[in-house]
């Protein structure tokens, strides 16, 4: 599953916020293969999303806000989009062109009405589903104008015009939460795999990583004098572990899943905050390695150490809120808009603060001052 | 120190020991990260490539009894054309590394070095000691000899570069 474009309005903290997934041309050498839809070679889609910004940016956010519409669209359920409306006072409206099986583009429109009486239903809700079959030499950009020459029907029924859509897939992975039960894959023969190579990596300590036979969905993970227990649906509170390789469990659940294509759709958010540099640079390269043709990888970082990867400028976008008055409103940049050349220095760009996204560090500095006021 | 990386790449995991322990240790080769990966019998992913820091120089070290050519030359070439990759030194333990110790120290048989008591057990031994910087240095080891033979035979064309890498 790929996404081509997104449009969001009054969700959560995006106010007219506009994002574009396709790119202009084909990178000669790029070392990320196949960033065009399987048989169709000037339909182009940046596969590998990586995106960067300051604390409170909307990295996050933005994984929650696609992940309701997914819902929203494979459910058919509209609470998994009204719980999101920032201001029930206006009008929100969102729009997501989209690529499910691999030969129709699909534009999904959702305007939702201000809230009159004291619970949004039904009647608040306008969809719009447009789909236009993909030729051969089509890009997103002329199947865009075919969408917008088609003039479709629609349905008044949101559910009928949903169903226009093929199935959806997908996989997000946010931070870890304290005392969050575990949710590990079931019966995955590469899991395991993947756990032990992942979990010996970050600690050296780790003699060896089994599955636990007479337990379902457990594994055991065995260290010099100790062993830990680690099940589905249990919290991962030991602290025998790191933090890091406590994360490692739930990055092994996302590369296994990629590896294996399971989901198509992978938003990998943070997961590595407490992991080394390293590791992460090398488990994101056997991402874009592994990863399947027509499907599409989110992942967000604050390391900056990834953006000496030699990967398309395309490929790094920054994301930015700024105050206007009472309101924030998000952006997102792309690095391909800005630097042209392959030996522009993406690293130099970002710590020179080309793209204006660097947290201001004014009040932190201000704190010493605190001490000699008193 | 050079504003440059150094990414060794050493048959295994004896070799990735002694390594860090003459970049940390003796502090007579440049520092730099290692990896355990054979250059010489394994073939170089993407992935890898991708988690190397630009202008970084490739070190490749392995031992010359068991050499795949073919793999070797296909793993020069794609480092070379790796845009991170600014310079690729071939570095050769004639014929392993047991041959180049038994060369670089003065003793009679390898077992010498840590009281081993065949030469089959050195290896282990080698990996669970916690003071091979301290024994090296009893049986005067000595860097100068150290990676500087060529091997004309599976490693013909090939130059030992172990030289490059000593400071």
């Amino acid at each position: 599953m790929v996404i081509m474009d997104v449009k969001i309005d009054n969700f959560y903290g995006f106010r007219d916020f506009h994002v574009n997934f396709s790119y202009p041309k084909k990178i000669v050498g790029s070392n990320i293969s196949e960033e065009n839809l399987k048989g169709f070679p000037n339909f182009r889609y940046k596969k590998i999303n990586i995106i960067m910004g300051a604390n409170a940016t909307g990295k996050t956010t933005f994984g929650h806000m696609l992940r309701d519409i997914f819902n929203f669209i494979d459910k058919k359920n509209y609470n998994f989009i009204f719980d999101s409306i920032n201001d029930v006072s206006r009008e929100a409206s969102f729009s997501i062109d989209m690529i499910c099986g691999g030969e129709m583009l699909y534009r999904v429109t959702c305007k939702i009405l201000p809230l009159e009486k004291e619970f949004y239903d039904e009647k608040n809700l306008i969809v719009q589903v447009d789909s236009t079959k993909i030729a051969t030499k089509d890009s997103y950009e002329t199947c865009v104008k075919k969408i917008v020459k088609n003039k479709e029907i629609h349905s008044k029924n949101y559910i009928e015009e949903l169903e226009k859509v093929e199935n959806l897939y997908w996989l997000f992975e946010h931070p870890l939460e304290v005392n969050r039960p575990l949710r590990l894959p079931k019966g995955d023969e590469l899991f395991i795999k993947v756990l032990r190579n992942i979990l010996m990596s970050l600690d050296p300590a780790i003699k060896s990583v089994d599955r636990l036979h007479d337990v379902d969905d457990a594994y055991v993970i065995r260290l010099d004098k100790k062993t830990i227990i680690i099940q589905d649906g249990e919290v991962f509170a030991t602290n025998l572990l790191s933090s890091g390789t406590k994360a490692g469990v739930e990055v092994s659940k996302v590369l296994s899943a990629l590896i294996q294509g399971s989901n198509s759709f992978y938003y990998c958010d943070e997961k590595f905050s407490y992991i080394h540099s390293d590791i992460e640079k090398a488990v994101l390269g056997v991402m874009i390695e592994m990863i399947k043709p027509n499907e599409q990888l989110f992942f967000t970082t604050h390391n900056t150490d990834i953006l000496e990867m030699d990967l398309p400028k395309h490929s790094f976008v920054f994301m930015k809120k700024e105050r206007y008055g009472d309101e924030n409103s998000i952006h997102c940049l792309s690095a391909g808009d800005f630097l042209k050349r392959n030996t522009d220095s993406l690293r130099k760009a970002v710590e020179n603060d080309l793209f204006s996204v660097a947290p201001s560090t004014d009040k932190i500095f201000e704190i010493e001052s605190f001490v000699y006021r008193s | 120190m050079s504003n440059k990386y150094v990414q060794y790449y050493v048959e295994g995991s004896d070799e990735e020991k002694f390594v860090q322990i003459l970049k940390t240790s003796f502090k007579c080769i440049l520092p730099g990260k290692v990896q355990v990966f054979n250059a010489a019998t394994q073939r170089f992913t993407r992935a890898q490539l991708l988690s190397l820091k630009p202008k970084t120089t490739a070190v490749l070290l392995f031992d010359t009894d068991f050499i795949n050519r073919i793999i070797l030359d296909d793993n020069i070439t794609k480092l070379s054309k790796c845009r991170s990759v600014d310079e690729i030194l071939v570095v050769l333990q004639v014929k392993n590394l047991e041959d180049e110790l038994l060369r670089c120290c003065e003793i009679n048989r390898i077992e010498d070095i840590l009281n081993s008591k065949s030469k089959g057990d050195f290896k282990r031994d080698f990996l669970k000691a916690n003071n091979v910087d301290q024994k090296l240095r009893q049986v005067k080891f000595n860097i100068n000899k150290l990676w500087i033979m060529e091997d004309t035979d599976t490693c013909a064309g090939i130059r030992n570069e172990g030289r490059r890498i000593k400071v």
